[in-house]
């Protein structure tokens, strides 16, 4: 099974850098780090470049709902996890619709949340 | 120089991570763990856990996320408690308030939101050598803000060291004791007590009783420790 690609936008160098590490642990996954925080032509310029299977945004480049929205209709293949402000919640967003929530999130909740979404997909 | 003939000796930095966010809290202690110098001997999801884990643990730096409910209270105890550990805070908003109020509960570092794992790693380290990693405009505020203090006579003059019998009497007081309940358990004349009590405000510079209990607190770190990781804890 080819590896799950994966494409993190965090504006915290501090979180980024936990969020590769941590994530690159897991061997299912090929994980992409965009350097700094882009402007919405930017990421659609990134999304086309890495297709990935899952985005994973974080803090400031965390989208409402309404764009995250827009941006699964146009990589409907795209899994949307937004990690909110607290740092402890993040949403999983597919086009189901479907939102699930994860609570007091961790690597390994993480990892267990892309694994369980993008494979249910394929 | 090492001597010859003995192995070499490299000192390693213990670190305390303190910080609510679960992800921050296993993803730095893996990531600074990496770090040669530094050894990660625990972390704390509370400030109160943390506390007792610093008090036990001894570590030489607490890495302290600012957004840790009661934090300012917790760095300013552990300094009162555990002056020789230092606190370096996680993720402060560049401004010169919020840098000058944990400047002044005692930190002895920190990293600016935007920081990243080696402004971590450098931070703690400058704090170890004694020396902190600030911006050249901060360092400004704080020489401007210390010329302030010394002109408002904002810190007080050394004091008069209390008798032994005046620090037992405010440990009394910080007890809850009347004059007269302090009179009966040490065995003596209620006047004597206010004349104690009298001559300890004007040492302390303090107009009531339960200043003087917290003045003392703040200089002298062995007094009230347990009192100190309770108050946390409630």
């Amino acid at each position: 099974m080819d590896r799950l690609r994966i494409l993190i936008v965090v504006g915290s160098p501090l979180l980024r850098d936990i969020l590769v590490r941590g994530l690159s642990r897991e061997p299912r996954l090929e994980v992409e780090a965009l350097p700094t925080s882009p402007s919405d032509e930017a990421l659609a310029s990134a999304l086309l470049r890495h297709e990935p299977d899952a985005i994973l945004l974080g803090d400031e480049a965390a989208l409402e709902s309404r764009d995250a929205l827009r941006l699964l209709y146009d990589h409907p293949q795209t899994v949307i996890i937004t990690l909110e402000d607290d740092g402890k919640t993040a949403a999983v967003r597919r086009l189901q619709p479907e939102v699930s929530f994860l609570t007091d999130v961790s690597i390994q909740a993480l990892v267990g949340s892309i694994l369980q979404t993008c494979e249910s997909i394929e | 120089m090492v001597p010859r003939g003995l192995p070499s000796v490299v000192l390693m930095l213990s670190v305390l991570i303190v910080s609510e966010v679960r992800l921050y809290r296993e993803g730095l202690a893996e990531l600074l763990a990496r770090e040669g110098a530094l050894h990660i001997i625990g972390t704390a999801a509370h400030t109160a856990d943390a506390l007792t884990q610093a008090c036990e643990l001894a570590p030489a730096v607490v890495l302290l996320d600012h957004a840790v409910a009661e934090s300012l209270t917790f760095s300013r105890l552990l300094n009162q408690v555990r002056p020789q550990i230092l606190v370096v805070a996680l993720g402060l908003p560049e401004s010169d308030d919020a840098v000058l109020s944990f400047a002044e509960a005692g930190i002895a570092g920190y990293v600016a939101r935007d920081g990243s794992v080696q402004d971590v790693v450098a931070a703690i380290e400058s704090a170890a050598r004694g020396e902190l990693r600030c911006s050249p405009q901060l360092a400004g505020t704080i020489l401007r803000r210390l010329a302030w203090r010394a002109a408002v006579g904002g810190d007080p003059a050394p004091q008069t060291a209390l008798t032994s019998r005046e620090t037992e009497i405010v440990r009394l007081i910080d007890q809850g004791l009347s004059n007269k309940e302090i009179a009966v358990r040490l065995g003596i004349e209620v006047a004597t007590v206010k004349n104690h009590v009298h001559n300890l405000l004007e040492k302390l510079r303090v107009h009531r009783r339960a200043e003087a209990a917290a003045r003392l607190r703040s200089r002298d770190p062995h007094f009230l420790t347990a009192r100190a990781s309770r108050s946390l804890k409630d």
